[in-house]
């Protein structure tokens, strides 16, 4: 008999485990998404996967490779499917911390086939991006070989192989609860008025799986840090490559003739309200919604590292939510109600780690089998604290 | 003829005003109430204020060795107007008021005109008052030749461009009328009502925002107007219902995988530069 498994979300958790568990024949998928997919977060993600940067420990590098092999299989199955501008990326050193992490992420890299290399000398690093400032850079790492990807197409590249293997997707139908007898998760009800027994229900709702672990008293400890990205025209044509530009405060890159920027989300304290809370992802506006202190923040950045975009202009901007945990770690699997199992809080990392992620939860769910990855990224981390 | 003397050293005094209105694809009408829903709707500058907006910006640059300008920005509305002037800071504006109070909530078109030129009065003399042609939402393209009206100058309106004349006080100004444009020499103070699209509005710098973010706007109520000019602002006119219609255009929903909505996108690009 077949495991049926009904996920929660249709961002790049929720299509990513779908067409994961979608590979197990044993397994009969179904996603219910509240709107379209790859339409939450994930549509107004960045989605730079570099090979070396801050956004994600160096203990977990596998993931972060997995993350963009994964992608490149997709662009090399069907060119520009995972919407990868290869760009290349340049992480910029402010201290010696900083230096040591980039070029052990370089080194990693060059392991798996990569080019990386760390540059001391200003002049070459201008050379790359002409209109940053160098004072305050003691040198930067700098790979031609990544970039950034579309997360909403690769959500919807997910679905649609998912769906090539048998699995189901609703969507415009929004899951209003979450049925549980004795402890143990049993059905989902629909806004259509449906109610679905399901063996294992999974909750990939992102900033809104506070609300989705309410329906099951369960409080999902998640904070909504405040993503507030700006598109920059600059006042002249970008005539060279400009790479994914990483700062441990900011990161930028390239989108058409725009830069889109972004304070890093390592950089958000939970405890600040301007940075955090708890809010309904629900009521984000399309665009705009963005904080002054952001463009305060944005100013004395660019004045300071990237002057060339200080006088550019701002055509645009959003708000989004990350879903952030306490130590910056999704939160993966098994949930103190049985059968209800999150795949969440992925914070400014979804992108990169939703396959790897995935890849082992799918093999958790389908043959009970835990690996590295489930248990370090486990609920009861957090509740044990 | 005296060349220049216009130029001088007195700096042009230049007024804006704008109005907040719900974007677009936003716009929802209460069904039990026939009005527009502009508390839930998400709301921006009126499109062809930014055109009136880019067009003080022109003339105050024109002038910029010659005694220089100073732009003063004016909104009616409520407390989200606030994002709407501080656009105008951002673009270029020196100052901005908020016009804001209950009492005005109300108004139609002939009482926000008697609002605006209240306090143009108030903080005049100006030389010339920039206005965009018609808001997005109401489409009447009153308020400005009213507020021209009651404040007893001209109003030109669909202006294209505007630049100083040889005379002080004096204006050159392009007007679009049906047969092309007609060149006028219009002697201030005066109100010009600027169509979308006659400029190409440049956006706020990131410098120009930082600086806009740091200027207070303050709020100007009705405690400012006597009891005779609130009487007035009674409305002659009320909307009794407004009603949402689909739109004529002919859209064409492309279907199929996406190699074949590639394939039908770039036959409608290709197929139309054609004709180019
Ligand atoms: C500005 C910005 C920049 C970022 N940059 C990067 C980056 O460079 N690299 C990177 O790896 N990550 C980045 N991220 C993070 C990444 O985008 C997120 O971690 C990821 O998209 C989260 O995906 P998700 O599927 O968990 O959530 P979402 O994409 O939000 O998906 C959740 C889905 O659940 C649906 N849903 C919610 N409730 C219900 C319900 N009751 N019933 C049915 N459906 C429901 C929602 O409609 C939504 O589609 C960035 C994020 C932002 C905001």
């Amino acid at each position: 008999m077949k495991k049926k498994i009904g996920i929660i979300g249709g961002g790049i958790s929720g299509t990513a485990l779908g067409y994961n568990l979608s590979l197990y024949d044993d397994a009969d998928v179904t996603i219910y998404e509240k709107d379209r997919i790859g339409c939450g977060t994930t549509s107004k993600s960045a989605g730079t996967v570099c090979l070396f940067d801050d956004s994600l420990n160096n203990r977990y590098w596998d993931v972060r490779l997995y993350g963009f092999e994964t992608y490149m299989k997709m662009e090399r199955e069907e060119k520009g499917s995972a919407g990868f501008d290869k760009t290349g990326t340049l992480v910029c050193a402010l201290s010696e911390k900083d230096e040591r992490r980039i070029k052990t992420g370089i080194a990693l890299a060059r392991a798996a086939g990569y080019t990386g290399e760390y540059i001391t000398d200003k002049e070459r690093i201008k050379a790359i991006l002409p209109m940053l400032n160098t004072d305050a850079i003691i040198g930067a790492g700098y790979t031609k070989d990544d970039g950034y990807f579309d997360g909403t197409m690769i959500s919807n590249n997910f679905a649609a192989k998912m769906t090539a293997n048998g699995g189901k997707i609703i969507t415009g139908v929004r899951v209003t609860a979450i049925n549980a007898e004795g402890g143990t998760a049993k059905s989902v009800t629909t806004d259509a008025g449906d109610t679905e027994a399901y063996d294992v229900i999974v909750d990939c709702t992102g900033p809104w799986s506070r609300f989705t672990g309410a329906m099951l008293d369960l409080d999902v400890p998640i904070w909504h840090t405040k993503a507030e990205a700006f598109f920059l025209a600059p006042a002249e044509n970008l005539d060279y490559i400009f790479p994914v530009l990483k700062f441990p405060a900011f990161y930028a890159l390239r989108a058409g003739n725009n830069i889109f920027i972004c304070k890093s989300h390592l950089s958000m304290d939970l405890d600040n309200p301007m940075h955090a809370g708890q809010w309904d992802p629900d009521k984000l506006p399309e665009r705009g919604g963005t904080d002054d202190y952001f463009i305060e923040f944005l100013y004395e950045q660019m004045e300071k590292d990237v002057p060339g975009l200080v006088d550019a202009g701002l055509s645009s901007s959003w708000l989004s939510y990350r879903a952030e945990t306490r130590d910056f770690l999704p939160i993966i699997g098994e949930t103190p109600i049985k059968n209800y199992l999150l795949a969440t809080g992925y914070g400014g990392n979804g992108v990169i780690e939703a396959p790897a992620v995935s890849r082992d939860l799918a093999k958790y769910i389908m043959r009970g089998e835990s690996t590295l990855l489930i248990e370090e990224w486990a609920f009861s981390r957090l509740w044990k604290k | 003829m005296e060349i220049d003397d216009a130029k001088g050293a007195k700096p042009l005094r230049l007024a804006i005003c704008v109005k907040h209105v719900p974007t677009c694809d936003d716009i929802e009408v209460d069904e039990a109430t026939g009005r527009i829903r502009r508390a839930d709707a998400e709301c921006d500058i009126n499109p062809c204020d930014l055109n009136a907006m880019e067009m003080a910006n022109a003339l105050k640059k024109s002038v910029a060795d010659a005694g220089g300008a100073t732009i003063m920005a004016f909104s009616m509305g409520p407390d989200g107007a606030l994002a709407s002037l501080k656009k105008c800071l951002a673009l270029g504006a020196d100052e901005a008021y908020l016009l804001s109070d209950r009492k005005f909530a109300g108004c139609d078109t002939l009482g926000t005109a008697r609002v605006l030129a209240h306090f143009l009065k108030a903080k005049g003399p100006f030389d010339v008052i920039f206005m965009g042609e018609m808001a997005s939402d109401g489409a009447t393209g009153q308020v400005g030749p009213m507020t021209a009206a009651l404040l007893g100058v001209p109003d030109v309106i669909s202006v294209a461009t505007i630049s100083c004349g040889e005379r002080a006080g004096q204006f050159i100004v392009e007007q679009h009328i049906a047969e092309g444009v007609r060149r006028l020499l219009v002697k201030s103070p005066m109100v010009v009502t600027v169509p979308f699209g006659v400029n190409q509005p440049k956006l706020p710098t990131l410098r120009m925002q930082m600086r806009a973010n740091k200027i207070a706007i303050p709020v100007l109520t009705a405690s400012e107007l006597s009891a005779d000019e609130l009487a007035r602002l009674a409305p002659k006119s009320i909307v009794t219902s407004t009603r949402a219609i689909g739109t004529h255009a002919q859209a064409e929903l492309i279907e199929g995988d996406a190699k074949a909505i590639a394939a039908k996108i770039r036959e409608l690009v290709e197929g139309g530069r054609q004709h180019v």
